[in-house]
């Protein structure tokens, strides 16, 4: 997983170095571009009914009345409005979406298999997916059929007819329509947190003779011991094998967990007792550092060594040499870690050279402090691809050259609260990889629950923002059309990434016209269009990537509020994170309701 | 009823409405069940799936899940499957392999008929993401996902033998021949769980093991491609591959097993490894049995030898007939000469007896060498006069471009016969051209399938020499790693001197055991790539020796004709150089395969022990017919040696190979002696 490492304050992110470059300035700028773009068009259409003159007067009365229409927006009118749009949505039958989504539930399990690798990555993505697709599918119909509705039975007079404004109108129907998505969102989160506990939740036995076998011929086991060692009974589809691990009994990662395992008894009474699964259902805090790297002859600072994945998430440090990755923390306090650093890292390994297949890559973690030559023993490790590795750095370690422990906060912990964490590899000729969200200091454990709520959260955010453009486009369309808008709205905020790919001509092909013309030439991607139409072509498609480039910068991004990919690995969403989402979300909020306000008010609904 | 124009209008709609309705009612009604059971024809388009098998309940099973996903896509497959090729793409690069395999799973059930797909994907999984971890157990899970993954896919295409064979292919090679084999084979013995799924597809204990009764991967793979030959045989379908091909893959199953039983590190008990060559011999001669078509016309690969004596002995008979031998003796002198060459197929020794029995039934030959010979002038007659050792490298050159052009063609012979025996040279010319057509088409097939390879290989690896070869070679690498590399004398309980061996002993035992073994079967030359294990023991032998400071491999080394196939491959110490005296005059020497001469060796050749000398006086023939190298034409030839060093002028200063002599003696067999004309 591409971690988001950089876990940017609210504020950082609101106001970053480059301010122009921050959210706000992006904001104003197309608000005001889009307020210009309204007056302009509102203008060019009055021109058309009134004449130009009239036309300005017109359009004037109009945004200067509407600035104490809104202000003087009731809030009584406006939550009267939702408990009639709340009573609509009862009407419309539409808890039978939790009710399908119930049945999903009770189904989904036969078919979900629990022998994957990842078994609790599987269970969740499939909730929060069904939860995302039903309550997006709910909002869409509700929001976008009402009001067209309304005013095709005629039923809206009723309302207009009475001293409510449009802004309380549109604001009503936000509101209930929310309120219902709240509902069978929480009713969803709640079932869904039940199903994966109990799908996930599961036991095992071990054999005393196994353990005591396992056990017996002490020191470390080979590859080929691992691979033959007898196993714990079977649980949630999988076993673990019993392996040898500092003289004590572990189990192996199966099913991207562990558990730990405690000797209960002495002599014939003894067994061995598995514990809760650990790195399943987690929601693990990361203290995250900046990392550098560091050259392989000189040691100091260079750019790191790219080994030619296309991905480039990872850069590489030579084995045998002074390349290292290096991890700066901040805040580091023997407060915030009492017992020592708890490491946690995912790192990547490269051979040049096959070497002995049934070894693994070794390495060292060593404790550097800042600025200064003062540096730690090295912490030797094998290295585990694809899993995240536990390391415990003890309070009390030695210095490099001598064998007296020092307490690792006082000898290697700047002033500034901030330590170096280099990782390196020991064999020559073979590489680790890292990036900068791969290693880590567990700061503190978050509940799973509590986590699984925050996921929840940010998929109710993606449903309140679909709403809101539900109810704004049906304040001008028809329902068909307006939901049409919106679920076009939806899958370019889904497919934000590679709409940007597209507008930005990074994919191969071409726009869209020249794509169209190479499907009918069956002419290959990598040749360059030729002939007289060539220009013709690459004009229509700069037209149409500025467009999607436009349409980019005003439609949110519906997968950036995707955050199960956190649950599903074990960390826990930070707040910042969160807030971020809500600050976009009442931003869209607020644009769509006035824009949906002006659209009604200046609608000529007895037409 | 008013008819309103709006009702006029709706009418009129419903009106137009019913001519497409009609085609399309036509063209796409589906096909349904019958009450008596058979199916009731649809519409054309169903008609057509039906008429062509390609009716998705004639594909193979249905699976709910992919129908689902196919309708709820609402006609946007073709979308739906880019996006998730996309997206599969996209994981791929990320190294999101969990995702990988659910989307390919996705992708799948979309286009559960489309076998490209299944194949790519599962090669992916199987290959390029099982590559990307590092612990070789990850490796093997993810070599077993795509298995699984393919696997799968026969489900629904149970007429497809490629996907069988692909299934058979990654079983036994990804597993079997990885970098990781020996481990990747541990496991699979192991996995019950895979072991499981294989035996919902296939009757794995019938591929068990003798060596432990574990299943082994080879012979699991040996299941598929006779599930995919039973597909082939039952449904009349017809293979991607050329079926000499597709029908290789079973019984090579079992070579590889019993290769990989002396490869897995322990060896095997001698009866089960010997049993494991019989039985892939006796697959492979079964093999060797049946027919494919080569240019439209059958052939069996094990009729080659039949046929190369029988165009030897036609050769000669032609030879008899054209220097005026009577009908009845020249069919004497074939029959004998069959049955000769049925006993012993060295073409040399076969025509020197003839010769004795039939003295100068090839005069007309000789005679026509000997004055093409007289024929030369200038530099190329004191070429040839120049004693071989004595010429220069341009003399060689020149030698051996115009050496063959002195044996005559058939249509040589035709010209200079006399007019009496036109008819019978005729007749018998035009099926010495048949049959060499014949054999041409077999030697192609047998270069493509290495046949005779395979058989002689199975042949001499249960015999007992090879599995003494093999014992020394084990005992070897077990004393090297106890550091034991020489021998030792050490005293018994009885206080008796006793000498053990070191590795260094045992491998040269091997060393003359195994030289034995390419002297006696030289055909064991005709793939040395599949020696390349002999070839790091050799590395390790010499790695020994250094370690004990001796001196690196002689020049003459026994085994050097296996290195030379392919030098690249040896890492040990350069060779010692040869003695001066030896080095003047180039080529430590590799004797060439003996008693291997094909057909085309002798056919107009001059091996003939007491022709040898005349043979050198011989004349010229057209360039672009000369054999470039074998004993064809060779007139320095010894009876049983080839000379490549003159047959390939490039190579004149080079140390002469087995490998130039293996290229010259298949060019030989291309260009196949008597056809130059």
């Amino acid at each position: 997983m591409e971690l988001q490492h950089s876990q940017e304050s609210l504020y950082q992110w609101l106001f970053p170095d480059v301010i122009w470059a921050g959210p706000i300035v992006t904001f104003l700028i197309v608000v005001v571009s889009l307020i210009v773009l309204a007056c302009f068009l509102s203008y060019l259409v009055c021109v058309v009914r009134h004449g130009p003159f009239e036309a300005f007067y017109v359009v004037a009365q109009v945004i200067f009345t509407s600035v104490p229409d809104l202000l003087r927006t009731s809030p009584r009118r406006t939550l009267a409005m939702a408990r009639l749009a709340v009573k609509e949505s009862i009407r419309r039958r539409v808890l039978v979406v939790f009710a399908m989504f119930a049945v999903l539930l009770l189904f989904g399990a036969w078919f979900l298999n629990t022998r994957v690798d990842d078994p609790a990555r599987l269970y969740l993505s499939f909730v929060m997916t069904m939860t995302s697709y039903l309550t997006v599918i709910l909002a869409v119909f509700l929001s976008t059929f009402s009001l067209p509705n309304d005013i095709k039975n005629k039923t809206i007079y009723t309302v207009i007819t009475k001293p409510v404004r449009a802004g309380e109108i549109i604001l009503g129907r936000i509101l209930g329509f929310t309120f219902i998505g709240t509902i069978v969102m929480v009713s969803m989160c709640a079932v869904s947190y039940l199903f994966v506990v109990r799908g996930l939740g599961h036991d095992h036995e071990i054999a005393l003779e196994d353990a005591e076998a396992v056990l017996a011929p002490g020191g470390e086991m080979t590859a080929q011991e691992v691979e033959a060692a007898p196993e714990t009974s079977e649980g949630g589809g999988h076993k673990h094998k019993l392996i040898r691990r500092n003289g004590r009994l572990a189990l192996d990662h199966a099913a991207s967990h562990t558990h730990r395992v405690e000797k209960v008894g002495e002599g014939p009474d003894a067994k061995y007792v598995v514990g809760a699964a650990e790195g399943m259902l987690e929601a693990r805090v990361p203290h995250y550092g900046e990392l550098s790297f560091l050259d392989k002859a000189t040691g100091q600072l260079t750019k790191p060594t790219h080994v030619g994945y296309e991905w480039e998430y990872r850069m590489h440090v030579e084995g045998a040499s002074n390349a290292a990755a290096v991890w700066t923390f901040d805040d580091v306090s023997p407060e915030r870690y009492p017992t020592g650093l708890p490491i946690e890292m995912t790192i990547d390994v490269y051979r040049t050279y096959k070497g002995d297949i049934e070894q693994r890559i070794r390495g060292s973690i060593t404790l550097v402090r800042p600025g200064t030559d003062v540096r730690s023993a090295p912490l030797d490790f094998v290295s585990d691809e694809f899993t995240v590795q536990q390391l415990l750095f003890p309070r009390k370690w030695k210095l490099d050259n001598s064998d007296n422990p020092v307490d690792i906060f006082q000898q290697f912990v700047d002033k500034d609260g901030r330590i170096e964490i280099w990782l390196q590899c020991t064999e020559p000729g073979q590489f680790f990889g890292a990036a900068q969200g791969d290693l880590y200091l567990r700061s503190a454990e978050g509940y799973f629950g509590v986590n699984f709520a925050k996921a929840y959260l940010s998929m109710w955010m993606q449903m309140v923002l679909v709403i809101c453009f539900g109810v704004m486009f049906s304040s001008f369309l028809s329902g068909a059309v307006a939901m049409l808008a919106t679920i076009l709205s939806l899958v370019i905020g889904f497919y934000a990434q590679s709409i940007s790919d597209l507008a930005n001509d990074v994919l191969a092909g071409g726009g869209p016209f020249e794509s169209f013309i190479r499907v009918l030439t069956h002419r290959s991607a990598a040749l360059k269009l030729e002939g007289p139409a060539a220009p013709v072509v690459d004009f229509l498609d700069d037209i149409f990537r500025f467009l999607m480039r436009l349409a980019l910068q005003v439609l949110p991004r519906f997968n950036d509020f995707n955050t199960s990919d956190y649950v599903a690995e074990g960390y826990s969403i930070y707040g910042d994170l969160l807030s971020q989402h809500f600050v976009i979300t009442l931003a869209y909020c607020f644009v769509l309701s006035v824009t949906g306000y002006f659209f009604l008010r200046t609608r000529e609904i007895a037409a | 009823m008013n008819l309103t124009p709006a009702f006029i209008r709706k009418i009129l709609y419903l009106a137009a409405m019913v001519p497409p309705l009609i085609v399309i009612v036509n063209l796409g009604m589906p096909a349904v069940r019958g009450t008596e059971g058979g199916v009731e024809h649809g519409g054309h388009l169903a008609q057509m799936r039906i008429d062509n098998d390609l009716a998705q309940s004639n594909l193979g099973e249905i699976d709910p899940a992919g129908e689902a996903m196919k309708l709820s896509s609402l006609g946007l497959r073709g979308v739906a499957v880019s996006d998730l090729w996309l997206k599969a793409m996209h994981y791929k690069k990320v190294k999101d392999f969990d995702r990988l395999s659910v989307t390919v799973n996705q992708l799948v059930k979309l286009q559960p008929n489309f076998i490209t797909v299944r194949e790519f994907q599962a090669h992916n999984l199987s290959y390029n993401v099982s590559v990307e971890f590092d612990d070789y157990r990850d490796r093997y899970n993810w070599v077993t996902k795509g298995i699984d993954f393919l696997m799968d896919g026969t489900q629904y295409n149970r007429n497809e033998p490629h996907l069988m064979g692909s299934c058979g292919w990654f079983v036994s090679q990804k597993i079997g021949r990885a970098d990781e084999f020996r481990q990747f084979r541990r496991l699979f013995r192991h996995d019950e769980e895979f072991q499981e799924k294989l035996n919902q597809y296939v009757n794995v204990d019938d591929a068990k093991s003798r060596a432990d009764l574990y299943p082994d991967n080879w012979l699991v793979g040996r299941l598929w491609y006779l599930k995919a030959e039973r597909i082939v045989e039952t449904r009349n379908v017809r293979t991607r591959e050329n079926p000499w091909l597709f029908y290789s893959h079973a019984p090579r199953c079992l070579i590889s097993y019993a290769t990989a039983l002396d490869r897995d590190g322990e060896l095997p008990p001698e009866e089960v490894s010997q049993q494991a060559w019989r039985d892939a011999e006796k697959q492979w001669e079964l093999y060797g049995a049946r027919e494919f078509y080569i240019r439209n016309e059958p052939v069996r690969l094990n009729s080659l030898h039949e046929l190369r004596y029988r165009a030897n002995a036609l050769a000669m008979a032609v030879d008899a007939a054209a220097s005026g031998m009577p009908e009845d003796e020249v069919a004497q002198l074939r029959a004998e000469a069959e049955r000769l060459y049925a006993k012993d197929p060295r073409a040399d020794i076969v025509r020197g007896k003839i010769a004795e029995s039939y003295p100068g039934f090839e005069q007309l030959r000789l005679d026509i060498r000997q004055r093409r010979r007289d024929s030369l002038e200038g530099e190329e007659r004191d070429a040839f006069e120049t004693p071989a050792e004595l010429r220069t490298a341009e003399q060689r050159t020149m030698v051996a471009q115009i050496q063959p052009k002195f044996d005559p063609t058939p249509e040589d012979l035709l010209n200079a016969t006399d007019e009496a025996n036109l008819p019978l040279l005729a007749q018998l010319v035009g099926e010495f051209r048949e049959l060499l057509e014949e054999l041409d088409r077999a030697e192609q097939l047998d270069s493509h399938s290495k046949y005779h390879y395979w058989l002689v290989r199975c042949q001499v690896e249960s015999t007992e020499q090879a599995r003494a070869a093999k014992r020394h070679l084990f005992q070897a690498k077990q004393l090297a790693k106890q550091a034991k590399l020489e021998k030792e004398e050490t005293r018994d309980e009885n206080g008796e001197k006793v000498v053990v061996l070191g590795a260094k002993e045992h491998y040269e035992a091997a060393w003359d055991l195994w030289h034995d073994i390419f002297e006696r079967r030289p055909e064991m030359y005709d793939n040395v790539e599949e020696s390349q294990m002999l070839i790091q023991d050799l590395i390790e032998y010499d790695s020994i020796l250094s370690k004990l400071d001796l001196d690196p491999l002689p020049h003459d080394f026994k085994l050097r004709g296996l290195i030379d196939f392919d030098p690249e491959l040896w890492t040990g110490r350069p060779f010692l150089p040869p003695p001066a005296e030896e080095a003047q005059d180039d080529a430590p020497t590799k004797e060439p395969p003996k008693d291997g001469s094909t057909a085309n060796d002798s056919i107009g050749s001059d091996s003939s022990p007491d022709e040898a000398k005349k043979q050198e006086l011989k004349k010229d023939k057209p360039a672009e017919d000369a054999p470039k190298g074998g004993d064809a034409g060779t007139d320095e030839a010894k009876p049983d040696e080839a000379k490549p060093a003159e047959a390939k002028p490039a190579e004149n200063d080079e140390q002469k190979s087995p490998k130039a002599d293996s290229k010259a003696k298949d060019d030989t067999d291309a260009s196949t002696g008597l056809e130059s004309s």
